[in-house]
């Protein structure tokens, strides 16, 4: 798999090996909406492929694939482009599994995408914003590890203690 | 299979950072590590800052009110209650919406629910603000104000609270009026004292009814009072500089009410047609520029024209774009005006709601201010319990 980005001559090409041995080919601009990526290319500068061992290709694909359309986007400074933008990421989360979602949150946060951190994040919130206790451990397959009695004393605490 | 559950402590910050504030204090039973890393937060200025400008911006309406249930027994119970959102099914005549109760440590009937600034209700004892409480519900904070020294001495034409982005803190303020001029004295938030606030000489005025309608937006309180020669005017109060700034409205009206719209201060003048008085229309002027931009001229635009409507709505804010939020002027129910349909539309919820108080949002910001060592020493306490 690659990238079809081959627009403008001048622009460099860099080449991103994930865990899996797949590659991708984008380019600079595009790439280094990654923090991580644009440390690397400042410091190592010369160097053209870089590994990432932590990532799997088919959620660098989509971190990618949301880098190319903000890139993009971000050249044309009309005013309607926050609104695709916002538009777009909409679309970008909207039908995410959760384990989908798991993973690109952890490649974005490995790659320090901050707005794609920003965004997944979000969505995770939306899904359990005003869940209960319960629900949130089912959702998060977290079981309570608090000693009998403890649960209750922290509930207690927040309700009104007004004298 | 992985699970949420992995998910490092920072990518789990920066989720939280997007939960409601109640949420949150709930989610502290979900096991350990979360009940220390949400007491952390919660105790993080930044943090609590970050949270609260994630979800000021999601939350469109949560609008704090008075809602009558009707109850087993005679007398149907009064409580507060919070408007968390509309839902506009396309019926043609009501709004559905989403109201939960919010509780006040405070008995309803003794205190005025007056103020609201970041998830924090100021509550007075009287019109004058002799005595002031101010109450966190989400994190179930109260904090009494000390008690004014010139509470008997002057009279007070008006008070106010709001937010000081510059010294990040929250401040009431107490408009006092003696021989034709305004000064006026500050509490903050964390200090125990009233602090005098000098008042250019140029502000004179001649009142004749003072307080007919205040809205704090954005760092400066509004308040609308009538002076003899002049009429209607403004008085605002820039909570950072300190400063009292008068405007003149852009024209007479027979009622006035402040909104907001597009996140500026709005003016809606609300007049009586000519051929007949029982219909209202409503002209919104909005306040463009920063108000110390404006020397002189009326820093007011018209924006808008719209009505006529029946029964003396007052205008609120809107909640979407073509929908204004409106208070019944007969029973003060509320309404929802279409700009585009021109349909005005009942807002329906359990039981009866009136009497909308403020916008309000949940928050974490806290009212121990300077209280925080002890805070920290308690919160580790806390922890070791449950270790």
């Amino acid at each position: 798999m690659s990238s079809s980005s081959t627009t403008t001559t001048t622009t460099r090409l860099l080449m991103l090996k994930a865990s899996d041995g797949v590659t991708f080919e984008v380019e600079e601009a595009v790439a280094t909406k990654l923090g991580a990526i644009n440390n690397m290319v400042e410091e190592e500068g010369s160097e053209d492929l870089i590994c990432l061992p932590n990532v799997n290709g088919k959620f660098l694909g989509m971190v990618l694939e949301w880098c190319k359309k903000h890139a993009n986007n971000n050249t044309n400074s009309d005013k309607g482009n926050d609104e695709v933008n916002k538009w777009w990421d909409k679309e970008f989360v909207m039908d995410l599994d959760q384990n989908t979602l798991y993973h690109l949150l952890m490649a974005a946060d490995y790659l320090s995408g901050t707005e794609l951190v920003d965004l997944l994040t979000e969505k995770v919130a939306s899904m359990i914003r005003g869940k209960k206790v319960e629900e949130i451990r089912e959702t998060f397959k977290i079981k309570s590890d608090f000693l009998p009695g403890q649960e209750e004393e922290i509930r207690k605490k927040n309700s009104w203690a007004f004298e | 299979m992985t699970s949420f559950y992995h998910l490092p402590e920072g990518v789990l910050e920066v989720i939280f950072s997007w939960l409601p504030a109640d949420s949150l204090v709930r989610f502290k039973c979900v096991n350990k590590s979360w009940y220390s890393l949400i007491c952390a937060l919660i105790n993080d200025p930044s943090f609590v800052s970050k949270q609260l400008h994630n979800t000021r911006n999601k939350s469109s309406a949560s609008l704090l009110l008075t809602r009558t249930c009707p109850h087993v027994g005679h007398n149907p119970a009064r409580s507060y209650a919070l408007l968390t959102s509309f839902i506009d099914d396309g019926d043609k005549d009501q709004i559905r919406s989403v109201t939960e109760d919010i509780n006040f440590p405070l008995r309803w009937s003794e205190w005025l629910l007056r103020y609201h600034c970041d998830g924090i209700i100021c509550l007075l004892k009287d019109k004058f603000g002799t005595e002031v409480v101010l109450c966190n519900p989400t994190l179930q904070e109260f904090k009494l104000l000390p008690k004014s020294k010139n509470a008997r001495k002057l009279s007070c034409i008006g008070t106010g609270f709001g937010y000081d982005s510059r010294a990040n803190c929250y401040k009431f303020v107490r408009i006092l009026y003696h021989a034709k001029k305004v000064s006026a004295e500050v509490c903050t938030l964390g200090s125990d004292y009233w602090r005098g606030i000098k008042v250019s000489d140029d502000l004179v005025v001649d009142l004749a009814i003072t307080f007919q309608d205040y809205i704090y937006w954005q760092g400066v309180c509004y308040w609308m009072m009538l002076d003899n020669s002049l009429g209607d005017i403004i008085l605002c109060f820039d909570m950072s500089d300190e400063v009292f700034h008068m405007i003149r409205p852009p024209k007479v009206s027979d009622y006035s009410s402040f909104g907001v719209w597009n996140d500026s201060f709005a003016l809606f003048l609300c007049s009586e047609e000519r051929e007949n008085p029982e219909l209202i229309s409503f002209e919104m002027w909005v306040m463009d520029d920063c108000l110390d931009v404006v020397k002189g001229a009326c820093p007011l635009t018209k924006r808008l024209v719209f009505g006529p409507l029946l029964c003396c709505p007052v205008p609120l804010k809107f909640w979407k774009n073509d929908e204004l939020l409106l208070v019944s002027g007969e029973d003060e129910k509320l309404l929802s005006y279409n700009l585009r349909t021109q349909k005005l539309r009942k807002i329906q919820a359990d039981g009866e709601i009136y009497m909308p108080f403020c916008f309000y949002v949940k928050s974490l910001v806290s009212l121990r201010v300077g209280e925080r060592s002890t805070r920290r020493r308690s919160k580790r306490r806390r922890i070791q319990l449950l270790q």
